[in-house]
């Protein structure tokens, strides 16, 4: 090499210096980031190992849609505001829940446990505040662990609602099987903060629930923004496997797997009857434990907001959702079907979103209106003669 | 642990580097081994004691070859390590594809093939290729009398289980480290060319190969085939051409570079491939450390081109198939190497009187890169079976209805163009490694710090050539 020792070493000591201040913000970074800036809404931040949600976690803060973050583009971030309440168990409900002997459990998917909504607006909350019911958020979990759950077994609730959406429709989300062996989840009321944690014994276990925290690199949330919002400026950015589009304008954003149901109805059309066949046994079952069940299937956002999609603007695209609450009518199973309350109000009332713009779940409003089409045959459910 | 990877680039190296050079000779070659077998050990920690294994079997068939002078006796423990290699990589790499291949062959047959037999399941280890190739050149260049063993096992472990090029290469001998090994040349200088190989071959993987990925794995392993047209195909081809250089001499950059961070100096890999004017040219720019291994270590020995034309013909063709077959268990690989074993053949046959000799230089690369994208198409295809089927669609000659020119591929489309026109026009990581300017230490600096907004601002893949 022809350059003198002298400026190779300033060369190297450049190259060398940024290599040591990027090895930097990764160590010393991550600790030093307040703990939300890695997370995009309260089901990332508050996700733990062995149960939904760590238990006693409070989560306040600006939430971002999930597509809104799949996308990468900060522009697309409709934050809003967000408080998450995990109580004891790690679940979604106030500490002491449980002990006031719900008369209603909620068990299902993230559409249950209110992912993007509010403590207040949760189902479980309007249930209790207009209703005057106790209810339980058992979100997430299937039905077959809530039968098994020693909780509800030793104090079992008068009405379990089974929530899921669309998509995932299947068997295995309503099986019970009526030999499998209870099991107990524990409860943490001291994991609430360390000290507490550490007073009680809990040091490890507070660890464990807190690790994810500092999983993530600082790269990924400062870089990913420049780069894909400078592409998308470029005009180079790419949509990502699971987007089918974005309007860049509103911001709407729609989930590839709720269009590709659509496209192929054919596989879950032929699954319902063996679906309705897990109902009738899961329905039977806990008539025989005094328990009544409410079946809930929330339509995918694509299946509401079709007409913005070419491939399905003109297919019965509420054909899947029809037949399969027709099929539970035959049965004499209780279910809602808010697919047609979604249709209805998007038709009255088309201003007004029923999902997130960046998200795959329901706002307030599409909250309170699956509420409103649940209330009277929750009331019903809850009579002791009917 | 990959390259680009956070532990890799943020606590691995910095921590290994920061023990290593304070540290004599004599103890970096331990610490550099027990950190190499950690670094395998990160992707599966019971592949270590594989590795062990072909570690001790080899250092102690060099010794025993070494002191002994009977011929039969040497070439008896040759036999051993042969048989421990090639039984290592026949077992591992190439068990499942013998496997499925027989219970094709029973079932065409109208026979029965054991289910036990099919529910076997191996999996490859990360390098076997690499390491096993590395571990029998060092005994047969001691049967040869080219090298004398190494001082002692950790010398001759640290060897095989380098790990800058333990997973993907460059094949290294050990005739042209055993002297490094003893005293690696650690120097400001080196130091600077380690990093400028280091950040160029990060550039090329992440900020050209990976940008290049989603357009590839879209046209061959997602969606159905069918919508696809000529263009598409060809399209894909080049696409696929390009990020695999990009990717596999990206890795051989890094690997490079990280050897002058320790002191070590690793072959030449690749010499601009893309620029060659026929099959003979390219193997000798391309992966350049098989070539010469399978020159030295199996074209040679059958003969190689004294022995014949016919002979000659059936050297090149064997050392060509399994040229291929050492890339994978798949046919794909076989008819791949077949593919460029008869285009060798076809040069060597006509020698000079080989028409595209008389045509400019440009044509005959040209024509160079249509033979080698035909024959990627192959080497990508998940089975023959798709192979085939691209080739129908590419020679339908229906250039309407491109799949793969929308705007969902601008990226990946523009990062093709810029990657080719690297590939054709500029000079290679060889031929721009000396000296020391602020142009270009500026233009690492920023080339370093796009690669890590890229690689972690987005999903990695995982480099190409660590299937093979």
């Amino acid at each position: 090499m022809a350059n003198s020792n002298k400026s190779v070493r300033i060369h190297l000591a450049i190259l060398a210096g940024v290599w040591l201040a990027m090895t930097l913000v990764q160590i010393i970074g991550v600790p030093l980031l307040p703990e939300d800036i890695v997370y995009f809404r309260a089901w990332e931040y508050v996700v733990a190992t062995d149960r939904p949600f760590k238990p006693m976690a409070v989560w306040q803060g600006q939430a971002v849609g999930d597509l809104a973050n799949m996308t990468g583009l900060p522009q697309m971030r409709d934050s809003h505001p967000q408080t998450f309440t995990v109580d004891e168990y790690g679940f979604r409900n106030p500490p002491g829940q449980y002990a006031r002997n719900p008369q209603v459990v909620l068990v299902g998917d993230s559409f249950a446990a209110g992912s993007q909504v509010s403590d207040e607006q949760t189902l479980t909350v309007l249930i209790e505040r207009e209703l005057g019911l106790t209810a339980y958020n058992e979100a997430t979990l299937l039905l077959g662990n809530f039968a098994c759950d020693k909780r509800f077994i030793d104090k079992p609730p008068l009405v379990v609602i089974a929530y899921y959406v669309e998509r995932d429709l299947s068997s295995k989300l309503f099986a019970v099987d009526p030999n499998a062996k209870p099991f107990t989840i524990d409860s943490y009321p001291s994991l609430a903060d360390y000290s507490q944690a550490k007073e009680t014994g809990l040091r490890q276990r507070w660890r464990e629930m807190n690790k994810n925290i500092v999983s993530r690199s600082p790269f990924i949330v400062f870089g990913e923004g420049l780069l894909k919002g400078t592409l998308w400026k470029l005009g180079l950015y790419a949509l990502p496997d699971k987007i089918y589009s974005i309007d860049p304008q509103t911001g709407f954003i729609l989930y590839r797997d709720g269009v590709t149901l659509h496209q192929h109805p054919e596989a879950k059309l032929a699954e319902l009857p063996s679906i309705r066949q897990t109902l009738v046994e899961a329905d039977e079952y806990f008539r025989r434990r005094g328990i009544k069940l409410i079946v809930i299937v929330a339509p995918d956002k694509e299946t509401v907001y079709h007409r913005m999609i070419p491939e399905i603007r003109d297919r019965n695209v509420y054909e899947i959702l029809d037949r399969f609450t027709a099929e539970l009518d035959a049965a004499g199973i209780a279910n809602v079907k808010v697919h047609r309350v979604f249709a209805d109000a998007l038709q009255s009332n088309p201003q007004e979103p029923i999902y997130w713009p960046g998200d795959t779940h329901l706002t307030a409003y599409g909250t309170r209106l699956l509420f409103d089409a649940l209330q009277s045959q929750l009331l019903d459910a809850v009579q002791p003669n009917k | 642990m990959l390259f680009p990877s956070h532990e890799f680039l943020f606590y691995f190296l910095p921590l290994l580097l920061a023990v290593y050079y304070p540290l004599p000779d004599r103890h970096r070659r331990t610490l550099l081994t027990a950190a190499s077998y950690f670094f395998y050990g990160w992707w599966n920690p019971k592949y270590i004691a594989l590795l062990m294994l072909s570690t001790v079997i080899d250092y102690a068939c060099g010794g025993l070859i070494h002191r002994t002078e009977d011929p039969r006796r040497r070439k008896l423990i040759l036999s051993i390590s042969m048989i421990s290699n090639l039984g290592l990589l026949a077992f591992f790499k190439y068990f499942m594809f013998a496997n499925r291949s027989l219970a094709e062959l029973f079932s065409l047959a109208g026979a029965h093939y054991p289910d036990s037999l099919l529910r076997v399941e191996v999996l490859l280890p990360i390098g076997i290729s690499f390491f096993t190739f590395q571990s029998m050149s060092y005994t047969i260049d001691i049967y040869r009398r080219r090298v004398t063993p190494a001082a002692n096992i950790v010398d001759f472990a640290c060897f095989i289980a380098l790990f800058p090029q333990l997973v993907a290469g460059p094949i290294v001998r050990y005739s042209s480290i055993a002297q490094q090994l003893a005293r690696p040349k650690i120097s400001l200088s080196r130091l600077y060319l380690g990093l400028q190989f280091f950040i160029i071959g990060l550039a090329k993987k992440v900020i050209i190969a990976d940008s290049i990925a989603p357009l590839v794995e879209t046209f061959f392993d997602a969606g159905d085939p069918s919508v696809y047209s000529s263009t598409d195909v060809a399209v894909a081809a080049v696409a696929y051409a390009i990020q695999l250089y990009f990717d596999f001499s990206g890795y051989s950059d890094m690997a490079v570079g990280l050897g002058y961070f320790l002191g070590y100096e690793f072959p030449q890999n690749f010499n601009s491939p893309y620029k060659s004017v026929g099959i003979g040219d390219f193997w000798r720019r391309w992966h350049m450390t098989l070539s010469y291994w399978l020159r030295d270590y199996l074209y040679i020995p059958l003969g190689g081109s004294h022995k014949g034309k016919w002979k000659t013909y059936r050297n090149l063709a064997l050392t060509m198939w399994l040229g291929g077959l050492w890339h994978g268990a798949n046919w794909t690989f076989v008819i791949w190497g077949a593919w460029h074993a008869l285009w060798l053949l076809i040069e060597h046959a006509a020698g000079k009187k080989w028409p595209l000799l008389k045509t400019p230089r440009a044509i005959q690369i040209l024509w160079t890169q249509i033979i080698l994208c035909l024959g990627w198409i192959t080497f990508r295809a998940p089975d023959f079976g798709a192979a085939i089927g691209n080739y129908r669609r590419l020679f339908s000659f229906n250039f309407y209805g491109g799949q793969l020119l929308t705007a969902q591929y601008r990226l990946p489309l523009l990062t093709m163009a810029i990657g080719a026109v690297i590939v054709f026009v500029f000079r290679n990581s060889w031929e721009i490694s000396e000296g020391a300017t602020w142009k270009k230490t500026i233009g690492l600096a920023t080339l370093f710090l796009l690669s890590l907004l890229l690689l972690f601002g987005s999903v990695g893949h995982p480099f190409l050539y660590f299937q093979f």
